[in-house]
């Protein structure tokens, strides 16, 4: 399966997707950019919604030994995808050869199964979890590029992290180049064993995090956008961030019901309507 | 007293998660207002225009009618649904730019022709969607992005105050406020007494939410609060012109 994907005839096709933000172009535009640098033909072109923040955010990059004649294409050989809704827009690309890569802790069932008779090649990865765990959630993307790399044998990981850093050079935090390199390490190392597990999460709608006699406090992970601004109100300092994450790849706040004193302000100031607080007699 | 739902019943909960960002005003003004409609029970004659700029992304927040108008159009537009259906509950939601600087002649005329419609306005202090440049509500000394040094008066003039240049030119039947993002049963108060106005056929209702802007303002949480806060000693939240008789 590897192979078959290493030696496609008419260069490799790639198309990634995510939620704006979780630097879907900026991948795309590194391994362009590198693909550039060694001699190949290349072509990237990035595609999102009008004049609007958040919303699917898709990028279409081909890499080939021959001239590439028109920027789009109709399948692709590669299909990564970042987050649940990013799904809907890559579904007309997939065909039996395509590899799907997607995270197997950001990615709901509900939204697999819109793709389930359509893609055979899978390749399940780790990467929110363990980023979140070892590194910081910021340098996700960085493992879906070194995963991605393992199907590009002639981009060498040395050359795209010389661009990266190029790239970088500038940044005010000179921690996230080494965070990601290591990122993108840890990437091509997992992508190496394949497996063929499309299976997600099962969210929930509503999370019944914490109760006691008197309240009970829920929380919508759907809607969440961790804001912070429930943790910074709470008038008893009640409200903390958790390990868990929220769609967008971002902390959960959780309650200590301990201190909880079912005032009710976090329900009343959350933007997204993502708290619920019921107070029992 | 919590309200039971943590949404309001006039949102379209199938649209959620919203497309405002992480922390912005706007999002908390609009739940307050869906509060306001359940709590006047007025989902099913409601009218809501919406203006080009972030407020545009509330066009399928409401669970209500909604026209989506041009830059700084809402008010016009709003105008004319109300003279063509003088018993629907007309809103018009807008920002400080399609409503001060491209829509201020409309909003103006409107005031002054007393017209029977509610236009609520954010005010962030920036040009929000297009990347945070410099609107007419910019605080003096503000950095933005196209006044990178901080808003000068020499160059740019005061601030805009809105209700206060709306109050003199106000018939006695309008109802013009300003109120914070922040402060749930004030605005909710607010609202409901703007929306009233309207549906007591009184006169023109008016209320300007000063709001957060986390992204375009770089700041956090708590730094978003510090600054609305600062913002509100500039734009005093207040009532300006209460019509007599109105009720609560």
């Amino acid at each position: 399966m590897l192979s078959e994907a290493k030696s496609a005839p008419s260069g490799m096709k790639i198309l990634i997707s995510g939620e704006g933000g979780q630097g879907v172009q900026i991948i795309s535009e590194v391994i362009a950019k590198t693909a550039h640098k060694i001699g190949k033909n290349t072509s990237y072109m990035p595609q999102f919604g009008v004049e609007q923040r958040g919303g699917a955010s898709v990028a279409f990059l081909q890499i080939a030994d021959k001239k590439i004649i028109y920027p789009k294409f109709s399948k692709a050989n590669i299909v990564l995808v970042m987050s649940n809704r990013s799904i809907d827009a890559v579904k007309q690309y997939l065909n039996q050869e395509t590899l799907f890569i997607f995270d197997s802790t950001n990615i709901d069932n509900e939204h697999l199964n819109q793709i389930r008779n359509e893609v055979t090649k899978v390749l399940n990865i780790n990467a929110r979890e363990w980023a979140l765990k070892n590194l910081s959630t910021k340098v996700t993307n960085m493992i879906f590029l070194g995963a991605l790399l393992q199907y590009l044998p002639d981009i060498k990981v040395e050359d795209i992290k010389n661009v990266l850093s190029d790239k970088l050079i500038n940044s005010k935090n000179a921690e996230l180049i080494d965070m990601d390199f290591r990122a993108i390490d840890y990437g091509y190392n997992i992508a190496r064993e394949e497996n063929n597990n499309l299976n997600g999460q099962e969210t929930k709608e509503i999370e019944n995090i914490s109760q006691d006699d008197n309240k009970t406090w829920q929380r919508y992970p759907k809607f969440c956008k961790s804001c912070e601004l429930c943790i910074v109100r709470c008038p008893v300092k009640a409200l903390s961030f958790s390990n868990e994450l929220n769609y967008l790849g971002t902390q959960l706040p959780q309650i200590d019901i301990n201190k909880c004193t079912a005032c009710g302000l976090c329900q009343l100031i959350c933007p997204d309507g993502a708290i619920k607080v019921t107070k029992k007699n | 007293m919590i309200p039971e739902n943590n949404i309001p019943k006039s949102w379209k909960k199938e649209e959620l998660p919203h497309k405002f960002c992480p922390g912005c005003g706007q999002s908390e003004a609009l739940k307050i207002l869906g509060y306001a409609i359940d709590e006047l029970g007025i989902q099913n004659k409601t009218i809501y225009a919406s203006d080009i700029g972030c407020s545009l992304l509330s066009w399928n927040m409401f669970d209500v009618d909604t026209i989506q108008t041009h830059h700084g159009r809402a008010t016009p537009v709003a105008v004319g649904f109300k003279h063509a259906k003088p018993e629907a509950v007309v809103l018009a939601f807008m920002g400080d730019g399609g409503g001060y600087a491209i829509g201020a002649q409309h909003l103006i005329n409107a005031c002054m022709r007393d017209d029977k419609i509610t236009i609520i306005l954010i005010n962030n202090a920036n040009y929000a969607m297009t990347g945070g440049q410099m609107a007419p509500t910019t605080l003096l000394e503000q950095i933005t992005a196209t006044t990178p040094q901080g808003r000068k008066l020499a160059d740019f003039g005061l601030p805009l105050h809105g209700p206060e240049m709306l109050s003199p030119i106000a018939s006695d039947n309008a109802y013009i406020a300003r109120s914070i993002s922040n402060d749930f049963w004030g605005l909710l108060t607010t609202f409901k007494k703007a929306i009233n106005n309207q549906i007591e056929g009184r006169g023109f209702s008016f209320v300007e939410v000063l709001s957060m802007c986390p992204v375009n303002w770089k700041t956090d949480a708590q730094e978003s609060i510090n600054f609305v806060e600062k913002m509100a000693e500039i734009y005093p939240v207040k009532e300006f012109k209460i019509p007599e008789g109105l009720k609560c």
